[in-house]
């Protein structure tokens, strides 16, 4: 296993409602929502790791604590084992880079292509004044841009290609790691695939780590060697793609891939039980899932489970059950 | 559809025009807006004097002119001042929020409840009546609502996408805010100032027909309405042009304003 | 062979923009049999969801039909006055739209919305209306329905909300439901939900679907036909099996191998170059011609006729062969 760049343990992020004086006079708890509660994970060097879920699990929330949008609540994030939060260097700010989902809203309107790109290489002192043309130019061309992109406005591209630029801008830093927040979920089906394209031969040629969050299962399938299924803003579920897919151990990893359509002709959706979200709650008491779980036993109620690993593999569930 | 933006440059059009006439005045006429002529008061319209002359002889175009120059200059200078004070102070209050944000509202609260002509009209008495006066009291009052919009405007801008990944490259917050957020929310306080300056020049001739603005016998619009009214019946043209003059500043700062909408929304 | 339920001929729709004359739909004809369930796929600008707006009379205002029929068991929607038109719309026909926030009226309860099709226009008395919207939301499988009457939109979920708007469709007692991405805003297992129980009307209630959506995978497990749009026009068509194993069209082929699949990975997605033709220029040829891998001099002069090959229609010249353009290509 190549090295831990980024660990976390025990990470959440807790947004606090607004409260009211008078709620607060009264003693009330503002409200919170525990949108991440609780997660140990690691990041290898030139993995991929595919982090799904489904609304209101935390996965966005997770990437943005991981980025430094965020600070953290509670627990540990460390960076080739040094501890970081939201305030960091600007080495470090640099490692941890994030492409972002909507292409309409991630580029600055008023700066052209070139400008942005401009700034942060010269901020960073990454190339001399001289020679900052040829990098931009380099840039564009390993995201697949003419050389004319240099000078044009975001409001003069496509969605797919206001992608690119989104992924020069963050290569422009260098990154570690790579962090796409649902780069793609905003593009069509044939654009969606030069994206995914584009950022496999990146991994493939620059060595790139990357998280990728999405809620599209089949394209985490095709992009990701690791996967890690979030639920209520606790991991769930984390192992190698192929055997996670092959295997899934945990009820809801079973319920959402049974829940995805396939292409293969014939398919059948899989029997999915009814039942809603439940309402994010500051504490949950047991697991999470017990309320849409068919397995779910009295002790679901009252034991949280631990994520921990089958069988001495990589492969590791968070499911009283299974152990 | 390119015909929706001839009103805008038709805008352009009519303040420039007055602009020049402003600015060139004592090329456009050779008369002395405040030499009086008791010889020939009250003159109609007539090949010496276009518009003729007032109760003191003085001719009437040339009170417009040199009036558009102190209207206009005004009119601009006192919404520039509430401009700037207003957009900094929005923009930092929006981006930072805390403190700073919440006693800055209350205040923006406590100004705008706070009625302008009776402000006005104490600081005519403190510092004395004439052009400083006046941009002090639209000043204090007029910051408000740029602080505002642009602090509105910042509330939105802060959650952009764009605005996130200018953070994560590590810039600089003041970097940030001159370069990614400042230039996209600006727009909403320009078009505003259109209608601001509209306002302010209402509000000068306002003051001016009540005595309190330029004093006379300097031209100005306010005043010239207010000498001229008790000439309305038959030397009408003396009270209404000046008011005219102010109808078509407005109309063409509003055709300007709605153009810029338009251009900065495409 | 019975008169098929809805049966569109040759429409074409024009949309005025501040760029031009947008020719969203040249030329385009479907039949929909009782209870048959029919896929409409393409990406944006292709004209899925103008498609939709057009037979049910929803067109925005600078957008028109110039020319081509849309009949009803038969019945000439343009024979009718608007009026009636709406009538034989509503009655016949459901809809549900993707976002049931901007369906759904805000300050109007749910039951009252479920219930207002029967009362107000079948005449239904208000009790037999409440029980009817009970029944029909039992149906969609929202559970407690008669607590659930007086609750509005914004209390309920996304899947609970689209559950209800699936309601509303069938209040009238439609033949045929007419869905624009209904689920692309929800849940995978949400979603999930959705599509069974739209499954389940089918089989239960014979009624007929017609999906419009640009998830080739949810076609997949949904419909029993699937037409291909691009460009304004039907460039493929065929039954589900046949037309996912089988493309006849070489942009099918595309989208189908550039979406990736939840039971396989590939060594590289495939994508298609360029990008979709500005319907606002007039153009000479297919309009998949600049993309297209299997081009040649004929694609670009002469634009192909929808035709028979095999057990599905194409709209290519090269509707036989275009694979083997794409084996040479790539040696």
């Amino acid at each position: 296993m190549s090295e831990v760049i980024l660990s976390a343990t025990g990470l959440s992020k807790h947004f606090v409602g607004r409260q009211s004086l008078v709620s607060k006079l009264r003693g009330k708890e503002p409200l919170t929502i525990p949108a991440v509660d609780g997660v140990d994970f690691e990041i290898h060097a030139g993995e991929t790791i595919g982090l799904v879920g489904e609304s209101g699990c935390g996965k966005s929330t997770l990437g943005r604590t991981l980025v430094g949008l965020y600070p953290a609540t509670a627990g540990e994030l460390s960076l080739y084992g040094e501890s970081i939060g939201q305030e960091r260097t600007l080495e470090q700010r640099r490692s941890v880079q994030m492409i972002f989902q909507d292409p309409f809203a991630s580029l600055n309107p008023r700066m052209s292509v070139g400008d942005m790109l401009k700034e942060i290489l010269l901020f960073h002192k990454l190339v001399s004044k001289e020679k900052v043309d040829e990098r931009c130019k380099e840039l564009l061309s390993l995201v697949g841009l003419p050389l004319s992109a240099l000078q044009s406005f975001p409001r003069q591209f496509s969605g797919g290609q206001r992608q690119r630029i989104g992924i020069a801008r963050a290569l422009a830093l260098e990154p570690k790691i790579l962090i796409a927040d649902e780069a793609v979920s905003a593009l069509d089906v044939s654009v969606q695939a030069s994206i995914v394209n584009l950022l496999v031969d990146l991994k493939r040629d620059l060595g790139l780590t990357m998280l990728f969050i999405s809620h599209n299962i089949a394209v985490i399938r095709q992009i990701s060697d690791q996967i890690v299924v979030m639920y209520l803003g606790r991991i769930v579920e984390t192992g190698p793609t192929e055997q996670v897919f092959a295997d899934p151990q945990h009820p809801y990893t079973k319920l959402l891939l049974s829940s995805v359509p396939k292409m293969t002709p014939g398919s059948k959706l899989g029997e999915a039980p009814d039942g809603e979200l439940p309402k994010m709650q500051a504490h949950f008491q047991g697991c999470r899932f017990q309320s849409r779980c068919p397995i779910a036993v009295e002790s679901c109620l009252t034991l949280d489970p631990e994520l921990l690993q089958i069988r001495g593999s990589h492969h590791r569930v968070a499911c009283q059950l299974v152990h | 559809m390119k015909n929706k933006n001839y009103s805008f440059y038709l805008g352009i059009a009519i303040i420039s025009t007055l602009a020049f006439i402003a600015i060139f005045a004592p090329w456009l006429t050779h008369y002395d807006p405040i030499g009086q002529n008791l010889m020939s008061t009250l003159a109609a319209p007539s090949r010496h004097h276009w518009l003729g002359t007032d109760n003191l002889g003085r001719d009437v175009l040339t009170r417009i002119i040199y009036g558009a120059r102190i209207d206009l200059s005004i009119g601009i200078l006192a919404v520039l001042f509430p401009f700037i004070l207003g957009t900094t102070l929005g923009l930092i209050s929006g981006w930072r929020g805390g403190w700073f944000d919440v006693i800055l509202m209350r205040i923006v609260d406590t100004t705008i409840a706070f009625p302008f002509y009776v402000l006005a009209i104490a600081l005519v008495f403190v510092v004395g009546a004439g052009p400083k006066s006046i941009i002090l009291a639209i000043s204090l009052v007029g910051w408000v609502a740029y602080c505002r919009i642009i602090r509105a405007a910042v509330l939105v801008a802060k959650e952009l996408d764009y605005v996130h990944a200018a953070k994560l490259s590590g810039l600089p917050t003041s970097r940030i805010l001159r370069r990614h957020v400042l230039p996209n929310v600006i727009s909403q306080a320009i078009v505003f100032s259109m209608s601001d300056i509209v306002l302010s020049i209402l509000a000068i001739v306002s003051l001016g027909y009540l005595g309190l603005g330029v004093p006379i016998p300097t031209a100005e619009w306010g005043s010239m309405i207010q000498e001229g009214q008790a000439y309305i019946l038959q030397q009408w043209w003396i009270p209404t042009i000046p008011g005219v003059m102010v109808v078509i500043v407005g109309f063409g700062l509003s055709l300007i304003g709605d153009g810029l909408v338009k251009r900065l929304n495409k | 062979m019975s008169t098929p339920f809805l049966s569109v001929r040759n429409l074409h729709v024009d949309i005025e923009t501040n760029r031009g004359l947008l020719k969203a739909i040249r030329g385009i004809s479907l039949d929909v049999n009782e209870g048959q369930s029919i896929g409409i796929v393409g990406e944006s600008g292709s004209g899925k969801s103008i498609t939709l707006k057009a037979i049910l009379g929803l067109l925005p205002k600078n957008a028109r039909i110039t020319s081509g029929d849309i009949f009803i068991e038969g019945q000439s929607l343009f024979e009718l006055s608007e009026k009636a038109r709406r009538q034989l719309l509503a009655e016949k026909i459901g809809i549900v739209f993707q976002d049931a926030i901007a369906a759904l009226n805000p300050v109007l309860t749910v039951g009252t919305q479920i219930a207002e099709i029967p009362h107000r226009r079948m005449g239904w008395s208000k009790e037999k209306s409440r029980d009817r919207a009970v029944e029909l939301m039992t149906l969609v499988g929202i559970p407690e329905a008669e607590k659930r009457l007086k609750v509005y939109p914004h209390q309920l979920s996304g899947g609970l909300r689209q559950r209800v708007a699936i309601a509303i469709a069938l209040s009238g007692n439609p033949r045929l439901i007419f869905c624009d991405e209904p689920t692309t805003a929800l849940d995978v297992t949400i979603q999930a939900q959705v599509l069974r129980l739209l499954l389940d009307l089918r089989y239960k209630e014979n009624t007929g679907i017609v999906f419009v959506t640009h998830d080739l995978a949810v076609v997949n497990e949904i419909c029993q036909e699937v037409n291909v749009m691009y460009a304004g026009r039907f460039v493929e068509r065929g039954n589900v099996q046949d037309t996912f194993q089988d493309p006849t069209h070489p942009y099918a082929y595309s989208l189908l191998k550039s979406a990736p699949d939840m039971d396989h990975q590939v060594e590289r997605l495939f994508s298609i170059s360029g990008e979709a033709p500005d319907l606002t220029k007039a153009f000479v040829g297919c309009p998949f011609a600049p993309r297209c891998f299997a081009v040649s001099d004929l694609c670009r002069s002469t634009e192909p006729d929808l035709l028979p090959i095999r057990t599905s229609l194409s709209a290519c010249h090269h509707s036989q062969n275009y694979l083997d353009k794409l084996s040479e290509a790539k040696a």
